[in-house]
């Protein structure tokens, strides 16, 4: 009966929910849309340069709808957005829905080992901060946290192109695969998966170090700043009754902290790392510059720069629909670490 | 019966819990490490037996001919397709898919003598009708390089197999250097790829979709490979007609970056053999200190800097004003103000008012400008707005990408203030200059751009000409009916000394308008891997703009990469360790 009851209340949950992030995306589109057609600049001149004949840039601006009103202009838009289709990019002359497709992946790989690295550093930074609060290690864990959070991504990429690449030769520093290796048969699109799938260990190995710089470089922040959620809800929850219950019960220290403690102190940080997340996808563009990792931030910021109408759209489109999804997966994932959430809401 | 205490069996299922996660999850990195010790190849550069050349270069890179109007799709057109003639660097014409041509007395039949036997790399062989297909899908598209031939061209034909004819409207003498940018497509090949329906009637839309990652060429190479934002990888077409050295690239790389971070680290991994024109000269320094890595210094044709003046606009419409800020802008500190490498690698100053190193630039306008506060002083005497100069501000407008420009603007602000004159330096981002561009309503602007056809007159015409007035070649504004009636003139003139000569008269007559004040001639500087590529037989026939364009003309010598890679101490020196200044030798000696 329980079990039914709970399975009820949260699919409603999720489908209001998916319902409300679909009114926030449509909005979302308007503004997008109406800010792309009222910046400076004439797009289609500058795609075409300034000595293309006037004739030609009006056929493109009528293949683009530009030469209707704004409102109908989007009206289009969204019936072909509907259905998938994004319109064509002024930069790259494909579709810009076929850009993200290929791009995405690369993105999401980038962001996919980041938040391995967050994770698995992060939980051991702050957990080690907590429990040594105010000593010298969690005072050194305080120092890497401020240089984390105060560092600009793009430094971090240097120092670490510079140490790591230039200078030891440890790790690549540049592009998704050394050039002697072919791409694997796309499947998912993440090179490391789709050698996975291929069965390609050499090609595995390749893509796999190739990503750890940039993987790192991207994380390098929000680790920092995880650490220190995590350090501030170890803290607080050391201290909580339950807590002194099972230290009294004679249960060791380690399993305290790991089975007991870790739980209820990373619920603000997977709320933080949902959102981290998704912002990822847009200030990844300058690792991705840097790295010479061809992926949708580096899309999106292109589309920005040159005012390519439709990309620029369809990232902020397709942006929010990522953010929109992770806060949807974030606060799933809170429900279940914390069961009191689920008891309140079972019970309304 | 023992009987165990519960907590005591919660506490150790919790415990092994643990330290069987730990111990997988142990296991699994090391399994890791040692798949990729053992499968991973050495991180350091192997040495390769291929001749590879990997440029760098911007992106994004079209290969289709008919779109191509930016410098890395230049170079890749170049590589990947034939064109009938092309202009080198010395003003020479260069028959390349045609062997010959001729002109009607009246200038306005071209005909073209093709060459017999060059095979498209699907292995048909390039005939007339394919020429005439290539220039009717770029006029009718109307990207890239049309609006040179639009303007002129009536009609094309087939005279027969190969013989091709061009109709023009009106006679256009630097007609044949202007083929340059014309590409020759495989008729039949793209005719097969052509999607329907598309904007272009019965022809779709024309094999664009094709072309964006397939090549329709017959050139020295064919696309192996294109990753759009990464790499464009050709590779050797062993069928060319033409001469390919016999250690010329095997393959050609593409590289979609101009990152200096990650220019370097290629360039010192010895994974870069040529790096793009836009470094700044900070990498560059940097590059030059690398063992076996040397600068190439070669003549941008053009890349003038200037402040040009709009003769529409108060004050500025007065030519005493314009003559007062010509001599009074303190030509001396630009240097200081340009850059710290001034004259190390071969910027020197504007001594004209067009790129003094191009076909037909006046040969007498060789005194570089220079500062005249008295007499800046009595030309505004002589201007009705002398007294009145409190009421205007000129506004400087500069692109805010390129950072380094605004120096030049507090200079010019500076050096006009010792006159008198307010100068409001204004940062203003591409696009919105672009538009600004359009209008007449800005004072003063500092741009560069590229050339239709590798002469003064080009120049002239994107400068001055009315036609071109709303386009970001030019600010002046002049809609001088005379200047563009010689413009015209000179243009139909087929004669080159004729021309050369109607193109000094309008040099002068534009000069005494005083609507720019010339700065700098740039050159470009590219880092390359001297160690290990001869570049003497590509630079002997440098195409105007891209001196590197024909790759199968340059030598690569991948044992003596392996030596640089393996730090061998028996080198040898194939060219010399110093940096090459190919400007002639006509203009060497200006203020370097």
């Amino acid at each position: 009966m329980i079990d039914q009851k709970r399975i009820i209340a949260f699919t409603r949950r999720l489908l209001i929910r998916i319902a409300l992030a679909g009114f926030a995306l449509l909005g979302l589109s308007i503004i997008a849309f109406v800010i792309a057609r009222v910046l400076p600049g004439d797009p289609v001149r500058f795609a075409l340069g300034p000595s293309t004949p006037e004739w030609v840039a009006d056929r493109l601006r009528e293949q683009m709808n530009l030469d209707k009103p704004i409102y109908i202009q989007y009206v289009l838009w969204l019936r072909d957005a509907l259905s998938g289709n994004l319109g064509e990019s002024l930069f790259t002359r494909q579709s810009v829905t076929s850009d993200i497709l290929r791009l995405m992946p690369a993105t999401l790989e980038l962001i996919l080992y980041s938040i391995f690295i967050q994770i698995g550093v992060a939980i051991v930074l702050g957990v080690l901060s907590g429990r040594y609060a105010n000593s010298l290690i969690d005072n050194l864990i305080r120092v890497f946290s401020y240089l984390g959070a105060s560092i600009p991504h793009f430094v971090t990429s240097i120092i670490l192109i510079f140490i790591f690449g230039l200078t030891y030769g440890i790790l690549p520093y540049r592009g998704r695969l050394s050039s002697s290796i072919a791409m694997p048969p796309r499947i998912t699109g993440m090179v490391t998966i789709d050698a996975l799938f291929a069965g390609n260990l050499v090609t595995f190995a390749d893509a796999f170090l190739h990503i750890i710089l940039p993987a790192l470089a991207a994380s390098f922040v929000n680790t920092a700043v995880l650490a220190r959620i995590i350090r501030a809800g170890v803290v607080e929850n050391k201290d909580q009754d339950y807590i002194m219950m099972a230290t009294s019960h004679g249960i060791p220290e380690r399993v305290i902290m790991l089975k007991y403690l870790l739980k209820p102190s990373i619920i603000p940080a997977v709320a933080v790392m949902g959102l981290t997340a998704a912002s990822m996808l847009s200030y990844l563009f300058v690792i991705e510059s840097i790295f010479s990792w061809p992926g949708f931030a580096w899309y999106g910021m292109n589309a920005m720069v040159t005012k390519d109408l439709n990309a620029m759209v369809g990232v902020i489109v397709v942006t929010g629909l990522v953010y929109a999804a992770i806060n949807i997966v974030v606060d799933l994932v809170t429900e279940y670490l914390d069961p009191r959430i689920r008891t309140t809401v079972v019970s309304k | 019966m023992t009987r165990r205490h519960p907590k005591k069996i919660v506490l150790n299922s919790g415990i092994a819990k643990t330290q069987s996660l730990m111990i997988t999850a142990i296991v699994i990195i090391a399994v890791i490490a040692l798949l990729i010790y053992f499968f991973y190849p050495s991180l350091t550069p192997v040495p390769e037996e291929k001749r590879l050349y990997r440029m760098t270069l911007a992106f994004p890179t079209q290969i289709d001919p008919a779109v191509a109007g930016d410098a890395s799709s230049m170079t890749a057109c170049s590589n990947l397709y034939d064109r009938l003639v092309y202009q080198g660097h010395n003003e020479e014409l260069i028959p390349s898919a045609a062997t010959g041509w001729e002109v009607t007395p009246d200038e306005l039949d071209w005909t073209f003598n093709l060459r017999n036997g060059i095979m498209f790399h699907d292995g048909t062989e390039m005939k007339a009708e394919d020429v005439v297909f290539s220039m009717e899908r770029l006029l009718e598209i109307g990207e890239g390089a049309a609006y040179i031939y639009e303007p002129y061209i009536e009609s094309v034909s087939v005279v027969d197999d190969y013989t091709v004819e061009f109709a023009l409207k009106k006679p256009f003498g630097p007609f044949v250097g202007a083929l340059s940018k014309f590409f020759i497509v495989n008729k039949d090949l793209l005719l097969e790829h052509v999607e329907t329906p598309g904007p272009y009637g019965d022809q779709g839309d024309y094999g664009k979709d094709w072309l964006l990652y397939n090549d329709a060429g017959s050139g020295a190479y064919k696309v192996k490979e294109f990753l759009r934002e990464e790499v464009l990888k050709m590779e050797l077409y062993e069928d060319y007609w033409d001469v390919v050295h016999p250690n010329a690239p095997e393959e050609i790389h593409q590289i979609g970056t101009t990152e200096p971070i990650q220019v370097r680290a290629m360039i010192n991994d010895r994974e870069l053999e040529m790096t793009d024109k836009y470094q700044t000269d900070e990498a560059l320094e940097v590059l030059d200190g690398i063992e076996g890595v040397d600068l190439y210094v070669h003549p941008s044709g053009p890349i003038t800097y200037s402040i040009t003046l709009n003769t529409q606009k108060p004050p500025l419409d007065d030519i005493y004003v314009r003559k007062a800020m010509f001599y009074a802008f303190d030509y001396e500190a630009l240097k200081g103000a340009f850059n710290q490498y001034w004259g190390a690698y071969g910027d020197f100053m504007a001594t004209n008012i067009v790129t003094s190193t191009l076909p037909g630039a006046h040969p007498n306008f060789t005194v570089p400008f220079q500062r005249n506060l008295t007499r800046a002083m009595e030309e505004l005497e002589k201007s009705p707005y002398y007294g009145q100069l409190d009421d205007y501000v000129v506004e400087h407008h500069w692109v805010s990408e390129v950072p380094a420009r605004e120096k030049i603007s507090l200079l010019f602000a500076s050096s006009m203030a010792d006159i008198g004159i307010t100068v409001q330096s204004v940062r203003t981002p591409w696009l919105t200059m672009v538009e600004e561009y359009e209008s007449s309503d800005t004072h003063a602007f500092s741009i560069g751009f590229f050339l239709d056809y590798y002469e003064a007159l080009s120049e002239l015409k994107m400068r001055y000409h009315s036609d071109t007035a709303s386009t970001f070649f030019q600010n002046a504004w002049l809609l001088n009916e005379t200047i563009d009636t010689m413009i015209d003139e000179a243009e139909a003139t087929s004669d080159q000394t004729d021309r050369f000569e109607k193109s000094y008269d309008i040099q002068e007559q534009v000069m005494n308008m005083y609507a720019e004040i010339p700065l700098v001639e740039w050159v470009f500087k590219q880092g390359y891997q001297s160690y290990y590529l001869n570049l003497t037989e590509v630079t002997k026939i440098p195409l105007f703009y891209d001196v590197f364009a024909f790759c199968r003309l340059i030598e690569v010598y991948p044992e003596k990469r392996s030596e640089l890679i393996e730090g061998s101490n028996s080198l040898m020196i194939i060219t010399p360790q110093t940096t090459l200044l190919a400007i002639p030798k006509k203009y060497i000696g200006k203020s370097i």
